[in-house]
């Protein structure tokens, strides 16, 4: 059966088919939604009113786009509202960087020698990442998400968050300018020696 | 080319997003500066660590969602009240505040009991509106049976429904048991801000946002004859109280707000003033729906009624919120 059939039967209240559906592509907006936030409980809350917010607007749906891409409109704006909403709640600073519980697993002092395949150093790099993937302005943090994240092209996301593709590139270009400053402060980030 | 110029490019070359003119270009400058290679490499590095990061979701997620589906699409059911005394958020009514002073509920306007002001069931006055815009379906499914609710039929103000949904008759969220359209969920008049509503079933009723501010009182009007139904009383002054009729026209609810509840998505009618502020007319116990639907945490309201004879069940209000505070 394919993609379209399920949305169809799903549109018209087929549950199987929607869970079908919700099989194939809940990894990612899981995923989506968990670099969005930084939090596997948020995540889970969003991708589950992502789909619910999905099942009530199938109908609605005319593959305007991929379905996919809707999806991923849909997680996105629930994300980005959750944000905006705690930004509020908190009144959030500017959070000096602290390493998460979790992740300090990989931090006590590593001992390199043992590990010649630098696989400390790319979990390290991996939960600086993390960090600083929240520290980034949501506009930010959205389009750089959506990119590596979800592997859209320029032209998906564009079509994701409404924006024009041209945007898209230039608002990746800072998104990654800025992470990559974070990470240079967070000093985990070690700025490769030149090379020619 | 210098550097800033070249910062798009270089992003863009790790994602293959180049031409071969701009590749072309990008590596002549690379070859001759160190700091955009290193800038590359760093872009790089990140991208590939991205791109090696795994959390799967648990494995019951998926059977999370199915289990809050509602079972199947929303049909003719009993809308479920929540308990008045469960709510929590607030918003601010400022113009209401001062007008329901001047009108106290409890004066009856036809010598029949204080009755919760309701609107024009216009159902037969209906407006002729623009037939490809509204969705008489969104409305009509909403008609209610009277729950024993103290609902009154106002006047015929024929709505010109002219733009989308409204008019056609009361938003009453209590569906008539076989009178239910299947929701076509009408897309099309949920407000852009409102394109992922509000999903989350309230199943106990209890508000999450517990900012119990007592601000400005929400006022439940009640329905006298109306006067002129087209006239717009001018919004956010609250010297001056406005007919009733002409706070209540449908005429002025140009659109709707959709709400999701246990499963079922209710429209009311909804109007933007001049002024920035919207109005609405809802279920009091909507109200706290709004919050949350329109992404307003720095709304508050207290609701207080007048008169023993006033259902809470029963009760509509005319909802007026202030626009967002800018910077927001």
């Amino acid at each position: 059966m394919t993609e379209e059939e399920l949305i169809r039967l799903a549109a018209q209240g087929d549950q199987d088919a929607f869970a079908r559906l919700l099989e194939a592509h809940q990894g990612k907006v899981y995923g989506l939604t968990l670099r969005l936030t930084g939090s596997p409980e948020d995540a889970m809350e969003l991708t589950q009113e992502t789909f619910f917010n999905a099942w009530r607007g199938l109908p609605n749906f005319h593959a305007e786009s991929k379905f996919s891409t809707w999806l991923y409109r849909l997680a996105t704006n629930a994300a980005i509202d959750f944000l905006r909403r705690e930004r509020r709640r908190r009144a959030l600073p500017v959070v000096p960087l602290v390493a998460d519980e979790e992740d300090d697993r990989a931090l006590d002092i590593p001992d390199r020698r043992l590990d010649p395949q630098g696989e400390v150093e790319r979990r390290e790099l991996q939960a600086a990442i993390r960090r600083g993937l929240e520290r980034l302005s949501p506009e930010h943090r959205q389009v750089l998400v959506l990119r590596e994240f979800t592997g859209l092209s320029y032209a998906e996301i564009a079509q994701v968050l409404h924006l024009e593709e041209g945007t898209v590139k230039s608002r990746i270009a800072r998104a990654r300018l800025a992470l990559r400053k974070l990470l240079l402060e967070d000093g985990n980030f070690s700025p490769p020696t030149a090379s020619t | 080319m210098n550097c800033d110029d070249v910062l798009e490019w270089v992003s863009a070359s790790v994602d293959g997003a180049l031409t071969p003119d701009e590749a072309a270009r990008l590596q002549a400058h690379l070859d001759q500066c160190p700091r955009c290679r290193a800038l590359q490499e760093q872009l790089i590095q990140i991208h590939r660590a991205c791109g090696e990061m795994d959390d799967p979701p648990p494995a019951d997620l998926p059977a999370r969602i199915l289990a809050r589906l509602p079972a199947q699409r929303p049909a003719a059911k009993t809308h479920p009240w929540r308990r008045w005394g469960a709510m929590a958020a607030a918003l601010a009514l400022v113009t209401l505040g001062a007008w329901r002073l001047a009108h106290p509920l409890t004066r009856p306007a036809t010598g029949e009991a204080p009755q919760v002001a309701m609107e024009t069931t216009a159902n037969s006055g209906v407006s002729g509106g623009d037939p490809a815009q509204a969705d008489p379906a969104a409305l009509s499914r909403a008609v209610p049976t009277a729950e024993g609710g103290a609902v009154t039929a106002g006047s015929g103000d024929a709505a010109t429904a002219q733009a989308k949904e409204t008019a056609q008759d009361a938003p009453l969220p209590r569906p008539a048991a076989a009178d239910v359209a299947p929701a076509e969920a009408p897309e099309a008049v949920v407000p852009e801000a409102l394109e992922a509503p509000v999903g989350e079933p309230v199943t106990n009723g209890a508000s999450e946002d517990g900012d119990t501010d007592g601000a400005a009182p929400v006022a439940l009007f009640e329905d006298a004859v109306p006067e002129g139904a087209d006239a717009v009383a001018p919004a956010g002054e609250t010297a001056r109280p406005a007919p009733v009729a002409d706070l209540w026209a449908l005429s002025q609810f140009r659109a709707v707000i959709t709400l999701e509840e246990g499963g079922l998505t209710w429209d009311y009618p909804r109007c933007e003033r001049d002024d920035g502020e919207t109005w609405y007319r809802l279920p009091a116990d909507a109200l706290e729906d709004i919050p949350g639907a329109l992404g307003r945490e720095d709304l508050s309201y207290t609701l207080q009624m007048e008169g023993e004879d006033l259902d809470p069940q029963a009760a509509y209000v005319l909802l007026v919120v202030p626009p967002a505070p800018s910077g927001s």
